[in-house]
């Protein structure tokens, strides 16, 4: 479960964020949505223990994300697919987040499997597409068999099949009872997989609510009206 | 414990890394090799600190780039995720860099012995000890630098510019030349590669220590700690 109340964060003279409100339940897809610079990614970062809000809070299963005794193995975090050593091979990079989590090798190897990076986890991460370092990135959010996952972006560079995998995996993992918080541009995808909806546009929530609470428009019409 | 071993396995696990350790193996045999076959002064204790001379100044860019390479690479946003209580992944990496620099000077011990088979010269343990201390500390220099500075080409350069600079400034700057010692950890540092190191100049050694290991790694420590990570 994630529970964002009352979230605030001002550098300087800016409210990146501005008292954001609302809550993923377990069994359910919320999907985060809001134009570049609308403050998602310093949410999220706030949400992971990386930033520290001004003001309010940012649970994940009912703490702040820095007291939690074992993160990794609650919550699956992907903020940047292209935040990765290049100089690692793929395989490596899993290896040092499963030892962090005390996980045998043979997990790395499934997920590679499940994420269909077999063939390439040998290779230097500097040589992967940005849809194989995203693969990657997901590998490594579900390592630990969290609960949570918190995904930033996750379906940008993948392909057509990448994107209906990436769908499936969100679907699935909801639908076994675990919370998913999943920002994306790509409207169309978010509409078809999310249960719940948060729209935010200059740090503020603009709308929020299930598919049908928010209105008959579609989407994309509907978040150029609220983000306007 | 698996923090500091997956640290320890950061440090070596990239092409980087790996170029690194051959590199000071390579240039430790060479400074050994070339002094025994051409040098005119081929004794026991010369050949030996010198052949140390590579370790402690590449070793230092293991630890540096250790801590850069989060920043650099961008690797903090999964490290800090992962371990978000920043100080234990700090600790790991101070310690991770101590262990490599112990084991790279071994290593360089071991290959400068081997050279040196056959030949004769009064063996000194203390020595042996005050140059793997000189690389110790040299470490956790570049170690701190890297923590106080994040970016790898920055750290790199202030981390080698800075103490030369400093070293001269304190040779020529009339006044300085009493308090330079006490304050030039490349000056400090330089009696301990042969024996009979006195009591000022260890004390010298821990003034110049301070300035230059512990107050940059505090300041970075708690720019680390109270840092947005993005």
């Amino acid at each position: 479960m994630i529970d964002v109340h009352e979230l605030t964060k001002r550098y300087g003279d800016r409210l990146a964020v501005d008292d954001l409100t609302f809550r993923c339940e377990p069994g359910t897809v919320t999907g985060f949505l809001g134009p570049n610079g609308a403050g998602k990614s310093t949410t999220l970062r706030m949400l992971c223990g990386l930033g520290s809000p001004t003001a309010g809070a940012a649970l994940v299963c009912g703490v702040p994300y820095r007291e939690l005794p074992h993160p990794g193995r609650r919550v699956g975090v992907l903020l940047d697919a292209s935040a990765q050593h290049g100089g690692r091979t793929g395989r490596e990079v899993l290896s040092l987040s499963a030892a962090v989590l005390r996980l045998d090798a043979g997990r790395v190897d499934d997920l590679l499997d499940e994420v269909g990076l077999a063939d390439s986890a040998g290779r230097r991460v500097r040589s992967y597409s940005l849809g194989m370092r995203q693969r990657l990135g997901i590998a490594h959010a579900l390592l630990g068999d969290p609960e949570v996952l918190i995904l930033d972006e996750p379906a940008n560079g993948l392909d057509p099949e990448g994107i209906w995998w990436m769908r499936r995996l969100v679907r699935s993992h909801a639908d076994r009872g675990g919370t998913v918080l999943l920002s994306s541009h790509l409207l169309g995808e978010v509409d078809r997989v999310a249960d719940r909806l948060v729209i935010v546009a200059r740090g503020r929530i603009v709308a929020q609510g299930t598919r049908n609470e928010l209105g008959p428009d579609d989407l994309e019409a509907l978040f150029l009206r609220v983000t306007a | 414990m698996n923090v500091f071993v997956v640290e320890l396995r950061k440090a070596v696990d990239t092409r980087a890394g790996v170029a690194l350790l051959v590199t000071i193996g390579v240039l430790v045999a060479a400074v050994a090799g070339l002094q025994l076959g051409f040098a005119s002064d081929r004794s026991w204790g010369s050949v030996v600190a010198n052949a140390q001379q590579p370790v402690s100044v590449l070793t230092p860019l293991l630890g540096l780039l250790l801590m850069t390479g989060e920043f650099s690479q961008r690797t903090a946003l999964t490290t800090f995720v992962l371990v978000p209580v920043r100080s234990r992944v700090v600790v790991a990496k101070f310690l991770a860099a101590s262990v490599l620099s112990v084991l790279v000077t071994v290593a360089g011990f071991g290959i400068t012995f081997v050279l040196l088979l056959g030949s004769s010269g009064e063996f000194s343990g203390s020595v042996v000890l005050q140059l793997a201390f000189v690389n110790w500390l040299t470490t956790m220099f570049g170690t701190s630098f890297g923590l106080l500075l994040w970016r790898s080409a920055p750290a790199i350069v202030v981390y080698y510019v800075v103490p030369f600079v400093w070293t001269f400034v304190g040779r020529i700057v009339p006044g300085l030349e009493p308090v330079s010692p006490w304050l030039d950890i490349g000056q400090s540092r330089t009696p301990l590669a042969g024996p009979g190191v006195e009591a000022v100049e260890w004390a010298q050694l821990g003034t110049s220590s301070l300035l230059w290991i512990a107050l940059p790694a505090a300041v970075g420590f708690l720019r680390l700690t109270r840092a947005d990570l993005s």
